[in-house]
């Protein structure tokens, strides 16, 4: 599954709860400190939501990955600071970070599910205009490098990870585990 | 051309000196700064376009301008009406991730 297709359905409430955080009358390091426990809370859940998806499809349900890392707070700075230096590209940044965090998920369910002996693959795909970089990165691996899962500014790759349950049609029984 | 080193300063100057963008532009371009080319202040989106187009000498100057401002007065906590609609809007991410499925 492109688990990035997730990320419209919330990128314009991030990004109003950033333009509510963002008001210029409030000292710059508050609105960097409260914009940073947005993106950290925002990270968190997709992190934790899109791994513990790809530990359903890869039957590792009982694993957990690293978590985010701490990207989140130059984003903050960067979206912060926007209100005196200009807002151009920042709504391209912060789903950067989203598809990011996604990536990240992905990439630690796919190590995790080889590690107890699953066999899951990574499929990446690219469009035809897609950059030199991204192209060398397209194909289907059963043994990814980490690379693989890695995405530069305004990168539309799809990244699809894949394991037993979505090759034998078995999505539909997920349920949220209530301990996560 | 601004050096890089230029351009981060003033990005943290007009932050720490100036409440919104359209402040730094004005500031700009009131100082003289960039004479006939205020075109280009006026109808850009970001610093990073107005620090691209200063000379090495302009952005120093930017830098002293900058500096002598005085810094603006401002809250350090945030009205409880702003307060809880960030909360809401967190709130309703949080919801929609939670929902994400196979389906």
């Amino acid at each position: 599954m492109d688990y990035s297709k997730f990320t419209p359905t919330i990128i314009e409430k991030v990004i109003a709860a950033m333009l509510v955080i963002n008001n210029p009358e409030i000292a710059p390091d508050i609105r960097q400190r409260n914009q940073e426990i947005l993106f950290q809370q925002v990270g968190s859940s997709v992190y934790a939501k899109i791994y513990d998806m790809n530990a359903f499809d890869m039957q590792i349900e009982n694993t957990i990955g690293d978590g985010i890392d701490n990207r989140f707070y130059g984003l903050a700075k960067v979206a912060s600071a926007s209100v005196a230096t200009g807002s151009l590209g920042i709504d391209e940044y912060v789903k950067n970070f989203i598809d990011n965090t996604i990536g990240m998920a992905q990439r630690d369910a796919v190590r995790n599910a080889r590690e107890n002996g699953k066999r899951p693959t990574v499929t990446r795909t690219e469009s035809a205009d897609c950059c030199k970089w991204c192209r060398s990165k397209a194909g289907t691996y059963t043994d990814p490098d980490s690379s693989v899962f890695e995405r530069h500014g305004g990168c539309s790759g799809k990244i699809t990870t894949s394991g037993y349950r979505s090759r034998n049609g078995l999505l539909s029984n997920y349920v949220k585990p209530s301990d996560r | 051309m601004s050096s890089q080193a230029q351009s981060n300063y003033i990005a943290d100057l007009a932050v720490a000196k100036t409440k919104e963008f359209k402040e730094v532009k004005e500031l700009i371009i009131s100082s003289g700064i960039v004479g006939e080319n205020a075109t280009i202040v006026e109808k850009a989106q970001s610093i990073a376009e107005i620090t691209n187009a200063l000379t090495d000498f302009q952005a120093s100057k930017l830098i002293d301008t900058l500096s002598a401002a005085k810094e603006p007065a401002r809250a350090t906590q945030y009205s409880q009406k702003r307060i809880d609609k960030a909360t809401r809007l967190i709130d309703d991410v949080k919801a929609a991730i939670d929902s994400w499925d196979f389906s």
